[in-house]
Order: C-alpha cells, then sequence, then structure tokens
C-alpha cells in the first residue's frame, strides 16, 4: 500500500486506496498527493518503484484485474501541471492471467526486467523494453502441484517466462538485494527460496500454520522475515537452511515484516560476534513490533522440556529436522514443532492506527506505518523529531476513505539510502 | 429453486463430487440458525458417515425410541439417498422434536442445556441450542446407546483445569470434557489470540481465593484451563453476544476475529503440534442480538459453499475473510462467523 522511494532528488511515498495511486511528496509539510491514476476497472493492489532505473519506466503497478502497468514516475514529476499516466500495459485485459496481482517486483541489476506474482500461483517474467503485444503462450501446467519454469514459446512475447509456483495463492515475492535469490510465500504456508538466474529451488519451509502473509530480506542476504496467519513472525537463516526463531507478540495475522537498514548495532566490547539486527512487523491487531535478534539468543535452540517429561530430547517426527545438519539444497522443510524454535519477545510494541495495519517502511529518519483504511503515520526517529513538528507524529489521511480495500498488499519496498 | 440447483451444478460442471448432495434446507420460520448448523454437521464427514451407518443399522431393529439423534440420523440419511444432486428439503422432523425436547429441557433444566444456552447468552429462541443438538441426545436417556461413544468420539475433548496454591505449591488438576470451546474475543484479534487468553493464567486472590486441600484453608492461587485432550472436531463458539450491564441488555460484538483455515493449538498439555483445518463457519447476519439472520459456510471436497436456508451457492475461498467481522463499530458489513468447525488433519483414532 505504502512504498516510500528516492529518486536522487527528493523522496516520495507512493500508495494505493481503494481504486487510485497516489504520490505524495514525502518531504512537503502537508504530504497531500501531488500526483495520482484513478483505475476505472479494478483496483491496484501492488507497485514497486525502480530507484535505479536510468532512463523511463520506473514505477509498476499491479491490479485485482490481473492487468499490470508501467509508468515513467521520474520524468512525469518534473512536470507539476500534467496529469499521471501509465506508460505501457501487460496482461492486457488479463490475456495471459486473470487472477489477480499480489505482488510486483523489479529485478535488482535486471536491466529493467521484473516479476509478478498471481493468486493462482503463477509468476511472470517481463521485460519493461518490450512491448506486451506478442503472441504470449505458454504450455499447459501438467501437473498443477509441481513447480515448473515455462519459457515463452515466441522471442516477442512478454512476458517471456511463467514460473508455476504451487496450487494457490502467492502472496508476496521479495528479490534479495544483490537480485541472486527469490523469495516467495503463500497460501500453503511454504516459504520458497529460489536462485532466481538458475530457475532452482534452493529452500524453503512451512509455517508454524496457515498462509504465509508477507516476506522480507535482511541487507546482507543471511536472514529472510515471513509473517502470517500463525501470529508469528519468522526468521529464516539461509546459511542453516531453516527457521531460526519465531517471533511471539501479535494478536493477529502479521501483515508486514520488514528489516531496518539504517539501524546499526551498538558497538561492543567483544570480537564483535554478536552480529545483530533490528526489525519490525505489523499486524492485523494493529500493532507495529520491534524486535532484535541477536546471534547467541539463536544458535543454541531453547528446548522447552515436556511437563513430566523426561529432560532428554526425544527423536520425535516433526522435531528430527532440526538436529540434522543441514537439510539437502532444493528441498522444503515441514512445520517445526513449537518447542524446537528458539522464542523472540518485541523490544517494543505499539498500537498505532485503529485498523489492521497493511504497510511498514524504514527511512532513515522515521518508521511509516500504514493502514488498511488509507491512513498514514510517519514515526520519527530518536533524534530526529525536532525536524517535525514537536508532535513526533504526522498523520496523513487520504482522500478516498469510503473505499476501503479488502486486501492491499505493500510492494516491495525499494528504498535505496 | 430448481434453477438455483442446476446453476450450482452448472458452476460445478465435471467437478461436481461424485456421490455428494448439495441440498439447502426450508424454514419454518426462525429456523434459519437450526438450518445452518445442520449444514455444518451434515458435512463433518467423519459424523456423517457414523451417523448413516447407525441408522442403517437400527432400520432393522426399528425399536430405538425416537429421540434427535434418531431424527438427524433420518434427515441425514434423507439428504444422502437423494436421486437429484441439488435441491431443497424440509428438515420437518427435525424441527419438531427439536422442539419438543427443549420444551423438555425448558421444565429440567439439565445442567449441559444450561450450559448450551450460557454459551450462547444472546439468543433464546429453540433453535439456537441445536449447536449441542446430538450430543444432549446423550443427556436425555439414551445413554445406553453405543451411539454415544462416538458422537463422543469426534467431538468431545478434555480440559484441565490447574490451580497451584502459592503457599505449598500443590497443583490440583481437575478434568473435565467439552464439547465445544467458547471464546471471549477481542477487537482486531485473531482465533490463535483468543485461544491464548481462554488459558492465561488467573490469579485467584483477593475475595476469589482457593481453597486448598493442602493447606485446608482459604489460599491465593493461580489457575489455568488447557487442552489435555484435543477432540477430533474443534468447534469454537465465539462469544459475540455479550451482555453489557450498562444497558440492560445483550449486544453484538461486530469485532474482527480472523480465523485461519490451519490452525494449531498451542494451549494444550503436551505439545500436540496436531493441525487442524476449517470445514464449516455458521455466520450471524446482522446487527444485533435479537434479530438477523444465520447463514453457513461449508468445505466438501475442496469447494466452498454458501448456504442460506433454501439456497446453495459456490464461493471461492478468499470469500471466507469477508465473514472475520468489522475493524470498526458502525460498519456495513453484519455478516460475522460465529462458530467454527475445525477437523483434526492428524490421523484419526477411529477403531
Amino acid at each position: 500500500m505504502v512504498n516510500s522511494n528516492y529518486d536522487g532528488k527528493g523522496t516520495y511515498l507512493i500508495f494505493n486506496v481503494g481504486d487510485t495511486i497516489f504520490i505524495s511528496d514525502f518531504n512537503s509539510q502537508d504530504k497531500d498527493p501531488i500526483k495520482s491514476i484513478h483505475f476505472s476497472n479494478s483496483n491496484p493492489v501492488c507497485h514497486a518503484f525502480d530507484p535505479e532505473a536510468k532512463d523511463g519506466h520506473d514505477l509498476l503497478i499491479g491490479l485485482s484485474s490481473g492487468d499490470v502497468y508501467s509508468v515513467s514516475l521520474r520524468q512525469q514529476l518534473q512536470d507539476v501541471g500534467k496529469k499521471l499516466v501509465g506508460a505501457q500495459h501487460y496482461n492486457k485485459d488479463a490475456s495471459i492471467n486473470n487472477s489477480r496481482c499480489t505482488s510486483v517486483a523489479w529485478v535488482p541489476e535486471g536491466d529493467g526486467s521484473f516479476v509478478v506474482a498471481h493468486a493462482d500461483g503463477n509468476l511472470y517474467v517481463y521485460e519493461k523494453s518490450k512491448d506486451g503485444a506478442g503472441d504470449s503462450s505458454f504450455p499447459v501446467i501438467k501437473d498443477q502441484t509441481q513447480f515448473s519454469v515455462s519459457h515463452a514459446r515466441s522471442s516477442k512475447s512478454n512476458p517471456i517466462a511463467r514460473w508455476h509456483i504451487f496450487q494457490g495463492s502467492i502472496n508476496s515475492i521479495a528479490f534479495s538485494t544483490d537480485g541472486t535469490y527469490l523469495a516467495t510465500v503463500g497460501r500453503d504456508g511454504y516459504l520458497r527460496v529460489y536462485d532466481y538466474s538458475k530457475e532452482q529451488l534452493i529452500c524453503g519451509g512451512k509455517s508454524y500454520y496457515g498462509a504465509l502473509l508477507c516476506c522480507a530480506w535482511s541487507g546482507d542476504g543471511k536472514y529472510i522475515l515471513t509473517g502470517g496467519e500463525d501470529d508469528l513472525v519468522q526468521v529464516w537463516s539461509m546459511e542453516d537452511r531453516k527457521v531460526v526463531a519465531w517471533g511471539e507478540g501479535h494478536n493477529s495475522w502479521v501483515s508486514g515484516v520488514a528489516f531496518d537498514p539504517y539501524w546499526s548495532p551498538p558497538t561492543s566490547d567483544d570480537t564483535g560476534e554478536n552480529v545483530m539486527y533490528r526489525f519490525g512487523s505489523i499486524g492485523q491487531d494493529t500493532q507495529l513490533l520491534l524486535w532484535d535478534l541477536a546471534m547467541d539468543e539463536i544458535v543454541v535452540p531453547l528446548r522447552r522440556c515436556p511437563p513430566g517429561g523426561s529432560p532428554t530430547f526425544s527423536s520425535g517426527s516433526q522435531s528430527s529436522h532440526w538436529d540434522n545438519s543441514i537439510c539437502p539444497v532444493g528441498t522444503l522443510q515441514p512445520a517445526p514443532s513449537m518447542r524446537d524454535v528458539p522464542k523472540l519477545s518485541p523490544l517494543v510494541a505499539h498500537r498505532v492506527h485503529a485498523d489492521p495495519l497493511s504497510g511498514l517502511i524504514f527511512t532513515q529518519e522515521s518508521v511509516l506505518t500504514a493502514c488498511r483504511e488509507g491512513h498514514m503515520k510517519i514515526w520519527m526517529r530518536p533524534g530526529y523529531s525536532e525536524n517535525q513538528s514537536s508532535n513526533s507524529e504526522a498523520l496523513l489521511s487520504s482522500s478516498s476513505k469510503e473505499k476501503p480495500l479488502l486486501s492491499s498488499k505493500v510492494g516491495g519496498s525499494t528504498y535505496k539510502g | 429453486m430448481g434453477a438455483a440447483g442446476s446453476k450450482l451444478e452448472k458452476a460445478l460442471g465435471d467437478q461436481f463430487p461424485e456421490g455428494e448432495r448439495y441440498f439447502g434446507l426450508e424454514n419454518f420460520g426462525n429456523t434459519c440458525y437450526c438450518n445452518s448448523v445442520l449444514q455444518a454437521l451434515y458435512f463433518c464427514v467423519p459424523f456423517r458417515e457414523q451417523l448413516l451407518e447407525y441408522y442403517a443399522d437400527n432400520k432393522n431393529i426399528g425399536d430405538v425410541e425416537e429421540n434427535l439423534l434418531t431424527c438427524l440420523a433420518d434427515l441425514f440419511t434423507q439428504i444422502s439417498s437423494q436421486k437429484k444432486k441439488t435441491g431443497v428439503i424440509a428438515p420437518k422432523r427435525f424441527v419438531q422434536r427439536l422442539k419438543k425436547q427443549n420444551e423438555l429441557f425448558r421444565s429440567y433444566m439439565h445442567q449441559k442445556e444450561a450450559r448450551a444456552a450460557k454459551s450462547d447468552p444472546g439468543t433464546s429462541s429453540p433453535s439456537e441450542k441445536t449447536a449441542n443438538g446430538p450430543k444432549n441426545a446423550q443427556a436425555n436417556g439414551v445413554s445406553k446407546e453405543p451411539l454415544v461413544t462416538w458422537v463422543h468420539k469426534n467431538f468431545q475433548g478434555i480440559l484441565t483445569n490447574e490451580t497451584r496454591c502459592l503457599r505449598c505449591e500443590t497443583v490440583t488438576a481437575r478434568d473435565e470434557t467439552f464439547f465445544d470451546l467458547s471464546l471471549d474475543i477481542e477487537q482486531n484479534s485473531s482465533i490463535t489470540s483468543c485461544l491464548k487468553n481462554f488459558s492465561s493464567t488467573e490469579t485467584l486472590n483477593a475475595e476469589d481465593k482457593f481453597f486448598c486441600d493442602k493447606c485446608c484453608s482459604l489460599q491465593e492461587a493461580q489457575k489455568r484451563m488447557k487442552i489435555k485432550k484435543p477432540p477430533h472436531i474443534l468447534v469454537i463458539h465465539l462469544k459475540r453476544f455479550k451482555y453489557i450491564e450498562q444497558l440492560g441488555r445483550y449486544k453484538k460484538l461486530s469485532y474482527r476475529v480472523v480465523f485461519p483455515l490451519e490452525l494449531k493449538l498451542s494451549n494444550t498439555v503436551e505439545d500436540a503440534d496436531s493441525e487442524y483445518s476449517l470445514f464449516a463457519v455458521v455466520v450471524h447476519v446482522g446487527s444485533g442480538p435479537n434479530h438477523g439472520h444465520y447463514v453457513s459456510l461449508v468445505k466438501s471436497h475442496n469447494h466452498w459453499l454458501f448456504f442460506d436456508d433454501e439456497n446453495v451457492e459456490m464461493i471461492d475461498e478468499s470469500a471466507v475473510q469477508t465473514f472475520f467481522g468489522s475493524a470498526q463499530e458502525y460498519s456495513s458489513n453484519t455478516d460475522h462467523g460465529y462458530i467454527l468447525f475445525y477437523e483434526s488433519l492428524a490421523s484419526s483414532d477411529k477403531s
């Protein structure tokens, strides 16, 4: 829903409410939208901005109809008086895929290629330089339950490839910063991590239960956060290829997760082995939670003995995978047992809105939260608050409040410092 | 009605599950709640199959006294043996029996019924009590029948009430059986969170001290409820009808309470990690406790169906989330999940 992006000249907020995408100048006092695009037939549900785009189209918008638009946002921001218009139209009239877009992402260092995920379990790779008009047929998916990648028959086709992830909604996708890996989460509760260029599954695992709704990478590509319908914030280690911690603190589904890229651990006296990360999560319980991830907390799993049971750990069927050193590449792990995963508690828990939350972004000066009713709040970091009004909270209410989104999605934040 | 039936058949096409029947139920005036619960129970497949089996077995014996369960068996048999795949059936005999039974219960005020009534505080019409209907048959003098055991096997779980005396540290555990869990709800929460609150530790002190047998006196104590034996079919009742003292009446809580399609119980005595899958939701439609309508959502053969008395429609799985409730107090959406039916995915221990 909200996506703040830096273009070298300013910072703009991109957010969707109801049937419209709005652009606001983040540095303006009132933060009133300066541009907007209204869609008449369908609602925009996800978007992504490419700050690296040297020219041309830099904003992608996915609609609930399945259609995708690209926009040359930076170029059009130069002309204040002009109405914002879409540039290219992909999957026009849902001709390639008629299920809703759930997530869009630019491929990092991908030379203008981008990925669109859909609610039917497929994702498509497009190239912005190609127009979307060629013959775009793909072979029939033989086995809906199996992962498969097909390349378009025609070289003129855009999309150029279709990835069938599984049978069910892909709820969110995220590329690692360098573009090596693509993570997907979905209705079946699985996190899947692919080597993007090799088009191969590397690792993944199931939630405790229920669908996963969001995912985000750490800046160094070592960890992935996921959140979902089990109310847990899950920390996945790429090195261990397993869940290394569960964050307990939300009282409802976790709708957004993000690492804080601007936070650095306090300098310690030791050799610095206790690398730490700070991350945030938002939920349908209207709470913003902030967490610390300390290595010494997650290296040794804290095992709780079952009441009355012997302290020696039984090699139960579900938990045995934990003891195995590492699982083979390309396999998915079952849901871990509750007692096997170390638990984290939030540092801060705060009800930030009256409605379920849908967006979370960390900027250098602030933390942004958005809710499903179209409100955004900017929470200044300590030390930055004097730049703003004495109240460290600025409320931005969008104009089209009467059109709440049934389920809005956060486009992957492509913020660069 | 016939057109609606054929519409559903058209929607399902060749995906219409073999041998399955999708029948609406006629409303006899205020029986939509009864109808909604009946549909949920019908699509509780292990329960249905055992009930049909029971009916087939007892048809020959023929001398079982009519009770709620035999009427239910009769209705289920009637539905499952229909020639047509879709249509409407009038659950006349069952509703009559239910009304009779409730009169009976009123006079005895049976304990179990009292509890059922307590769990549905905002509702006073006789049809409201069907949720526990088949189980109550047991209380009505048919407990010698073997059928009771499989009703129990499907729906019964055991809660343990652990009380720890804060003086002598002795833990007193008292077990009780349950057929459904009635949960207090909060705005913008999840079923997971409501279950956690249900099992949270409560301190008994001041006026509310605990009599410790070991100390032989009233002591401060800590109390919590945990699930000792999770039931095969987990029925969760959301306390949406709350008595508001200031108002002197019941009020419907339209809170948004999200329920996942898959669930695990964390408030168990042993780390069970056994997974449940949602297969039916009874929905209350309306803004207040004294009026409104009931419908049900039912999952059958991986399709979701919407039952509204006579009408049966197919809905998308993603439409289930429109019945979570409202994040704001005043909302045009008044269709709220009220009773949730989850089935254990662990291999059932049916012998």
